[in-house]
């Protein structure tokens, strides 16, 4: 299995090949992705140069255009494309069907994956993918139990599978979702910005610290309670009388004790997200992912604890494994 | 290290203690200087990170008297000190330990840091990031202060710096002790208010 491995600044690039990634994904300073963050991203002069370092040091360089385009106007995401293929790309990551369909028609010897953006979830949505656009790898949803991996892989060999194995966990019906859009006007699927942080606020009242996304509170921490997002899906409000996190806790996927599920169940890829994090997040949990992939567990203390760096302070297997039934 | 262990008191909190006594007209001064050549240093590493953005993002360390202010004006940084209660656009308020090990890809995590409560942010979110997205990508770090500190100096805190590190990681453990100590009555009296309201809570489990 091959670990692929957030870049959000060409710093935090280097640092996930000194690491030891064996394939980054980025994205353009744009609304062409989905970490489409003030001060985060690479220019095209800096996407090249990343290429060709990764190209350099035996890493595959992929590049995320995984919004959705504008209708009647798709002008920047086929750009986006067009410079991904020049620049070199192992593969661009792509979700509209209008995007891969011009990619696959203007570029066909360009890899393309299909994203999770596209919740892909079943055998015929990628086989649709695989034989309309000559999809090669379909990042799954982070919804499905190991089983139900294996089975896809198993239905659908000659495309490969890429799971997220570490990072923050999002349940929603990837690319369909709406929360952000209805509290800020922004879009993760249009504008690349769930919780734009234009739109985030907070503000410490004493101990306890408040945030707002919009003109919505969405969570009140108390003294010395471990934070998380300010997204709508890990909010904590009250209904029927009862106050609780509705869709999902504050909490981080960490699925690195089933990486010997993901090597039976035929995965290809193991996927750690993060984008928006620094570099210290980076190096730090690529190196602890790769020594667990070696077998390296007696060592692992040697690597970096990637604990530390969890949303909310907790982990889970999600999915995966669902514990909680 | 992780965020959750960096604790309250720590060297560089009693050094802003020490520090307040001073005006902070007296360390604008002093700071200004330095902060001109660190600006200098990174201006051409900042790329154009910052291009559209204008703001002031005061970073605050915990206990000092005065703040590092970030002015970004139409995409270019200025760095400035200012009093710590100065208004700004964004505040971010952390242990001066928290701060510099963010500069560090062997250190802190920006969001894990902000997640286990040991860094705040008020004001504009947008304006933070993108600071800190600019400054991580520049490599910004110690060595830039180093090199932006006067010259006569630069060579005794080169020499010195070993030193300094020790001291630092032991005044850590002892003021560690000494948090504990003060501490110990507190938690003990948590414990018992924890474990009266597990009986409280069982009892009325079993009456239900």
């Amino acid at each position: 299995m091959e670990l692929v491995c957030p870049a959000g600044t060409p710093a935090a690039l280097s640092a996930a090949v000194e690491a030891g990634a064996d394939a980054v994904y980025f994205g353009f300073r744009d609304r062409t992705n989905a970490r489409n963050f003030p001060g985060l991203n690479f220019s095209p002069k800096e996407a090249a140069d990343a290429v060709a370092l990764c190209r350099a040091r035996g890493v595959r360089p992929m590049i995320a255009i995984n919004t959705y385009a504008d209708a009647g106007d798709d002008r920047i995401w086929r750009r986006a494309v067009d410079i991904a293929a020049e620049a070199g790309v192992h593969a661009v990551i792509l979700c509209d069907m209008g995007v891969a369909a011009y990619a696959a028609e203007r570029h066909p010897g360009l890899r393309l994956h299909l994203s999770v953006q596209a919740s892909a979830s079943n055998p015929a949505a990628v086989r649709f993918y695989r034989d309309a656009f000559g999809v090669r790898r379909v990042v799954l949803p982070r919804v499905l139990t190991v089983p139900q991996i294996a089975a896809l892989t198993e239905a659908v060999p000659d495309v490969e599978t890429e799971v997220f194995v570490f990072g923050g966990l999002c349940v929603m019906a990837e690319g369909r979702c709406a929360l952000s859009s209805y509290a800020t006007g922004l879009s993760p699927n249009k504008d690349g910005v769930c919780s734009p942080a234009s739109h985030v606020r907070y503000e410490q009242e004493g101990e306890v610290m408040v945030s707002r996304l919009g003109e919505w509170t969405i969570n009140r921490f108390g003294p010395g309670e471990q934070a998380g997002y300010p997204t709508l899906c890990k909010g904590r409000f009250r209904a029927r009388g009862r106050e609780g996190h509705l869709f999902e806790d504050p909490v981080s996927l960490d699925a690195s004790a089933l990486l010997p599920d993901f090597a039976a169940a035929g995965v290809t890829a193991l996927k750690i997200e993060g984008r928006q994090r620094g570099k210290a997040y980076v190096a730090q949990v690529v190196r602890g992912l790769k020594a667990a992939m070696a077998g390296m567990t007696a060592d692992r203390g040697r690597a970096a604890d990637p604990k530390a760096f969890l949303e909310g302070g907790q982990a889970t297997t999600g999915a995966y494994a669902r514990g909680w039934q | 290290m992780p965020a959750a262990s960096v604790r309250a008191l720590t060297p560089g909190l009693l050094a802003g203690l020490a520090l307040r006594p001073l005006p902070p007209s007296l360390l604008r001064r002093l700071s200004r200087p330095v902060l001109a050549r660190l600006r200098a240093r990174l201006a051409p590493r900042l790329g154009d990170r910052l291009e559209g953005l204008s703001g002031r993002v005061a970073v605050v360390p915990a206990g000092h008297p005065v703040a590092v202010v970030a002015t970004i004006a139409d995409g270019t940084l200025f760095l400035d000190v200012d009093d710590a209660e100065a208004p700004a656009d964004a505040i971010v308020r952390a242990p001066l330990e928290v701060l510099a090990a963010l500069t560090d890809s062997a250190g802190l995590d920006g969001d894990a840091t902000f997640f286990s409560r040991a860094l705040t942010i008020e004001g504009d979110t947008g304006l933070v990031m993108a600071l800190r997205y600019a400054l991580e990508d520049a490599d910004a770090g110690p060595a830039d202060l180093m090199a932006a500190l006067p010259a006569p100096a630069r060579p005794v805190l080169a020499r010195g710096g070993g030193l300094a590190r020790r001291l630092h990681a032991r005044a850590s453990r002892d003021l560690a002790l000494v948090q504990d100590a003060a501490l110990a009555p507190l938690r003990a009296d948590l414990a018992r208010q924890e474990a009266r309201l597990a009986r409280v809570e069982a009892a009325a489990k079993r009456r239900r």
